[in-house]
């Protein structure tokens, strides 16, 4: 199955460019407890070469890159760029941002709700420029260095949300704007073919040679032999911590990196495994096998439809994202009526992190989790039965004992996945589903696993397994060929061969590239139609247009100028309160404290703001900066800010009782006299609204500011590696938040007229209210500073409708509690609507 | 940088703890692993600096709280059986759930004794419903736990205030009354009952399949879901299990307080969730602590007892007691990262 690597094509030995950065390691280590990972290593890498650093899991080249790219501190030793000290202890993913040290990993750290433009941004670090055209400027940047790494052809615009985007795309965005990054020296990417479609490895080796002659040291880890002569020049070997070998990719071969990576007795096991991967399906499969599972309609075009029967291993190939993890996934939680499954299923997936592990559990209740719960699930179990369950695959897997106590992520990749092998054998299930299992293993784990399917098929169990990797079409007795969501051919025995099977899927890809050509007149009415719909605040929007009519029909009030903004005094303030929330909601917390907070400002103002008003402004402020010390004090202790502002409402509860224990004091009468201010065409709250709308979305969605708050609310520790300071964004949000919130509290305290501390505690949970009708997510970094309004409009109108509907008040409670569920269930079916 | 670990979740099978460290560390490290120690610690500084100060003796003074301790606890844990579902999952439903289940038990007693089996059953009843109703909003509706639940309180809530308005007689029975306030060997009723409870949610918790499903839903959905622990009927089942504990707590409160008013069950909202998180529970998920949350609601009553006897402003005592809440949080949240 390997081939040897200098026949391979590539260009390499290109040796002759000239080196202008040079990255040096001088006795570096770092240990884990008792673990070295990383033993006193001195190499050096500059862009005169690409080089790869290999070996199996666990020979610490992972540990390395870490340590290079500032995210793990090292024991001892230096890092030198260019002959300068890479700071030694206080070194930091963003101090290695801002010395041009960029790491890819397999784990993406792309901002799902920002734009892929936005996401630019972002890597530009607080280098970037915020000023005027920002924006435009991130787009053209982001679209011009995805070409350039991946030809016109790739499809992604600037202004598309990267949520929306395949995996192949977001790691192309990751690849491109990693490479985008300014002043880059030294690029590390971290097995960055693993979700990159095969159609695209070619165009990235001509683009990391291109970085390479632009200077950029570049440094790959990969575990796909077959990738090293296309990418490299130079492969550097790591085992046990140590560096073992350093040589030219020319003279290398698969079987010799292999011996060296292995290395002693357990390498010549590993050897003999490896030479037993020859096909193995040469058993005749039983005709009369039971039918584990059938799948029809959508997902197959084939006559046959797709069909596992016990004792055979069937792949599912094709190229990346075509539905093969989809399918699984389908079968696994019986979510499709066209599958029919006819046992019991085990899953077992690569993606360890996102849907393999629980990583509070230790290895052991990791593994035994999914046998257990298939007993049941209400009569106490005896731990001993467990302990032997665990014992029993341990044993089996040969994992040390001390493994089965350690936190399951605390072990590395190749472990987890036993681990995960385990949980799936350990259920008896008669069907596995693998999802490309062996991403990121090492070659003795991967041989492990071949032998463990091998023995579950040996036992009669059937295995549909989707590979990513070439060298594993050597497992499967028949294949399927998946595109778009399909099955489209099938291959059996000899008939699988990479050719075979990317002959047929590009096939397919060209049929449906010439049907999506041009658009017609009703698609695009239809389009844009579904793209209004997928507006966050258009639930909102209805919703209020809908209260504004009964309220109409009934009193016609909506024409009267006076009795619009007679109806709508109190909006403002739970628009103000709810865009307050808004802010805190995205950078992904939430304020349970601030109608106690609203109540503390409206005290201040109808006591000390009258008497003494330079005194009432300075509390005032005093209050206002509460918010961003809790943000600071959120960020050091890192604890939920949910119980943290529920702590807080006490604290603002009481410090308003202190100043002012009854209800009472006067506001001063330039605030009381706010609401009666006369305006043009529209009445005040309207135009209050309007501006509140207005202000929130150009904060939110137009300044650098609102962005990075949103990459925050999206995935901190990516904002913080890409070199901003987190805790300035988090402490500026909930500044905006607190200022906004006061205004809320002072506009209230003038409505009011006197202080009440417990006054406007109902605000806490109608702004929560309103920014989830108004389409706003609680993760995520989503929020829609025009819903917001729009609902926060809605519900201040409730009252009033049912009032004009004569419902007693009594109603009104619950008829908040009805459109919260109605507003929220409508919006579910309207997603799982476009879905299908 | 220093790496800390987090916590780890409270496994089925781990009966040895990671090797103590010395000095200030294996005192991180033991609060990592017993997450509840903090709220003991707390209030048996409370209890200390009580005992002088108060007049009468000590053990009168834990008891004449504990009834309210006991109250917290009962629907805590189902407070902490939700939150530990993860996915930032609350119940903000239990204080209107409770005061419609006191309303339904008193009610249904009508002051005498002849009722109490129906009036019992009946109001779990109420309660496992409001619970079925959130559990549908939640897995069904993908509604947010925080605005389904929100908005099933509000429906509770009008239900409630259409009940009171309509003028039901509500009077506890007075063998309810009676159990309320007695005891066995000197420990409150209510007392045993809290922990009978407790011992039987820790058992469901630690040593059933369901508890596995719980806390592996808690820690990672898609995991869960793909293993096999079926997450949606887990949320289900949790929400459920949420309004039924909070109509046992509702049903000893009718009867500790002899009667249903509006606000009986208002202040269960902050004091489930303060003791669910001082009792060390994750609000993330994935590790619940049934001691913890027992401790967290002593600690809270504590406090009220303290700021009672030290005969503070009513201002005062609610900054003491965000305070108290925020310290109790530092010190036990895990440092950065």
């Amino acid at each position: 199955m390997f081939e040897t690597m200098g026949e391979a094509i590539g260009e390499p030995g290109q040796a002759s460019v000239s080196v202008v950065n040079r990255l040096e390691i001088v006795d570096v280590a770092k240990a884990y407890g008792s673990t070295r990972a990383v033993r006193d290593i001195t190499v050096s890498f500059d862009s005169s070469q690409i080089s790869a650093v290999v070996g199996g899991n666990g020979a610490g080249k992972s540990t390395l890159m870490k340590m290079i790219a500032g995210e793990v501190a090292s024991d001892a030793g230096q890092l030198l760029l260019n002959g300068e000290t890479l700071g030694t202890g206080d070194y930091t993913p963003a101090k290695a941002h801002a010395a041009g040290v960029r790491i890819v990993h397999q784990e993406l750290s792309l901002f799902g709700s920002l734009s892929v433009a936005e996401n630019f941004y972002i890597e530009q670090g607080s280098s970037g420029s915020a000023g005027f055209g920002w924006r435009k400027r991130a787009r053209r940047t982001a679209e011009a260095a995805l070409t350039e790494a991946f030809g016109a052809s790739h499809g992604i615009l600037g202004s598309a949300k990267v949520d929306a985007l395949n995996a192949g795309q977001q790691q192309m965005v990751e690849i491109a704007r990693a490479a985008s990054s300014p002043g880059l020296r030294v690029l590390i990417l971290d097995e960055p073919t693993s979700a990159l479609g095969i159609e695209y490895i070619g165009t990235l080796a001509a683009f990391v040679r291109q970085l390479q002659h632009r200077g950029i040291v570049v440094l790959f880890i990969t575990h796909k032999m077959s990738e090293l002569p296309k990418l490299t020049d130079r492969i550097v070997v790591m085992r046990e911590g140590n560096l073992v070998a350093d040589m030219p990719t020319v003279d290398s071969t698969t079987d010799g990196l292999l011996s060296i990576m292995l290395g002693g007795e357990h390498g010549i096991a590993m050897r003999s495994a490896a030479a037993s991967d020859q096909r193995q399906h040469h058993h005749a499969v039983d005709a009369a096998a039971k039918v584990l599972v059938s799948v029809t309609g959508q997902r197959s075009q084939l006559a046959g439809g797709i069909a596992v029967s016990a004792g055979e291993v069937i792949g599912l190939v094709g190229l990346q994202d075509a539905g093969q993890e989809q399918l699984l996934r389908a079968i696994q939680t019986r979510s499709d009526k066209n599958i029919v499954r006819a046992g019991t299923s085990a899953y077992i997936t690569g993606d360890r992190k996102s849907e393999g592990i629980f990583p509070l559990w230790d290895s052991e209740s990791n593994l035994v989790v999914s046998a257990v719960v298939n007993r049941s699930s209400w009569i106490p179990f005896r731990k001993a039965r467990l302990h032997a369950i665990a014992e029993t695959w341990f044993s089996r897997l040969n994992l040390s004992g001390v493994a089965a106590k350690k936190r399951i992520v605390d072990l590395s990749g190749g472990m987890q996945q036993k681990v995960l092998f385990a949980r799936g054998l350990a259920t008896d299930a008669e069907l596995l589903l693998l999802n490309d299992p062996t991403r990121g293993v090492d070659l003795a784990t991967k041989g492990d696993m071949y032998q463990l399917v091998r023995d579950a098929v040996a036992a009669g169990k059937g295995v549909l397994w989707y590979s990513s990797e070439d060298s594993e079409l050597q497992q499967f007795d028949r294949v399927y060929v998946m595109h778009d969501n399909s099955a489209v051919a099938e291959f059996t025995g000899d008939d699988i061969s990479t050719e075979s099977i990317m002959k047929s899927a590009f096939a397919s890809q060209d049929s449906r590239r010439e049907e999506a050509v041009q658009p017609s007149t009703r698609q695009r009415v239809l389009a844009s139609l579904s793209a209004l719909s997928r507006q966050p605040w258009i639930f909102a929007f209805i919703g209020l247009a809908i209260v504004l009519g009964v309220i109409d029909s009934k009193q016609h009030i909506l024409t009267y100028f006076f009795g619009l903004g007679l109806i709508l005094t109190l909006a403002p303030v739970l628009a103000l309160a709810a865009t307050a929330q808004m802010f805190i909601l995205s950078v992904g917390d939430i304020d349970l404290g601030i109608g106690a907070f609203m109540g503390l400002i409206g005290v201040i103002a109808a006591t000390s703001l009258t008497t003494n008003p330079p005194l009432g402004a300075a509390l005032i402020i005093g209050a206002i900066l509460l918010y961003p010390l809790l943000a600071w004090f959120l960020r050091v202790r890192q604890f939920p800010a949910l119980v943290a502002t529920l702590a807080m409402s006490f604290v603002y509860a009481g410090l308003a009782l202190t100043i002012l224990p009854n209800v009472g004091g006067e506001v001063p009468t330039w605030l009381t006299s706010i609401s009666h201010i006369n305006t043009m065409i529209l009445p005040l709250p309207v135009w209050i609204l309007i501006l509140v709308a207005a202000a929130g979305w150009f904060i939110v969605e137009r300044t650098a500011l609102g962005t990075r708050i949103r990459a925050l609310g999206s995935n901190p520790s990516a904002l913080e590696s890409s070199g901003w300071n987190v805790t300035l964004v988090k402490v500026l949000a909930y500044a905006l938040a607190g200022v906004t919130a006061a205004i809320a509290g002072l506009l209230f305290a003038g409505i009011a007229t006197s202080g009440d501390a417990g006054a406007a505690d109902g605000y806490t949970l109608m702004s929560i209210a309103a920014v989830v009708v108004g389409g706003c997510e609680f993760l995520g970094g989503k929020v829609s500073p025009l819903g917001v309004v729009l609902a926060a409009t809605l519900l201040s109108l409730m009252g009033v409708m049912l009032g004009v509907l004569a419902v007693p008040p009594l109603f009104t409670a619950a008829s908040m509690g009805v459109l919260l569920l109605l507003v929220m269930g409508l919006r579910r079916i309207v997603t799982q609507a476009r879905k299908a | 940088m220093t790496l800390s670990p987090a916590p780890q979740s409270p496994s089925p099978l781990a009966d040895d703890r990671p090797e103590p460290r010395r000095g200030l560390r294996s005192v991180t490290q033991a609060l990592r692993a017993r997450p509840w120690t903090v709220a003991v610690a707390a209030s048996i500084l409370i209890v200390l600096f009580l005992l002088p100060i108060s007049e009468r003796n000590g053990l009168d003074l834990l008891l004449s709280n504990i009834y309210l301790a006991s109250f917290v606890a009962i629907a805590g844990f189902g407070q902490m059986l939700v939150v530990s579902t993860g996915r930032g999952a609350i119940d903000l439903s239990i204080p209107f759930t409770i005061t419609l289940c006191v309303y339904v038990a008193t009610i249904v007693q009508d002051g005498g004794d002849q009722n109490i089996p129906a009036s019992i059953g009946l109001t779990i009843l109420v309660g496992l419903l409001v619970g079925a109703v959130n559990g549908f909003a939640v897995v069904v509706l993908r509604v947010p736990a925080m605005v389904a639940t929100l908005a099933v309180g509000f429906i509770a809530q009008s239900i409630v205030q259409i009940v009171s308005s309509t003028g039901g007689h509500a009077g506890s029975s007075p063998a309810v009354a009676v159990a309320a306030r007695g005891d066995v060997l000197g420990i409150p009723i209510f007392v045993i009952i809290a922990v009978v409870v407790g011992a039987v949610i820790a058992v469901l918790v630690f040593r059933t399949g369901f508890g596995l499903r719980l806390v592996g839903t808690g820690q990672n959905d898609s995991s869960a879901l793909l293993a096999g622990l079926r997450p949606g009927a887990v949320r289900w089942t949790a929400f459920i299990l949420s309004g039924g504990l909070a109509a046992t707590a509702a049903i000893l409160l009718g009867g500790y307080s002899g009667g249903a008013s509006l606000g009986v069950g208002e202040s269960f909202l902050i004091s489930t969730i303060a003791a669910v998180v001082l009792g060390g529970t994750l609000m993330s998920g994935g590790s619940p602590s049934v001691a913890g949350t027992l401790a967290g609601a002593l600690l809270l009553t504590l406090l009220v007892t303290l700021t009672n006897t030290l005969q503070v402003s009513t201002g005062t005592r609610s900054l003491i007691e965000g305070l108290v809440i925020l310290t109790a949080l530092g010190i036990g949240a895990q440092k950065r990262r």
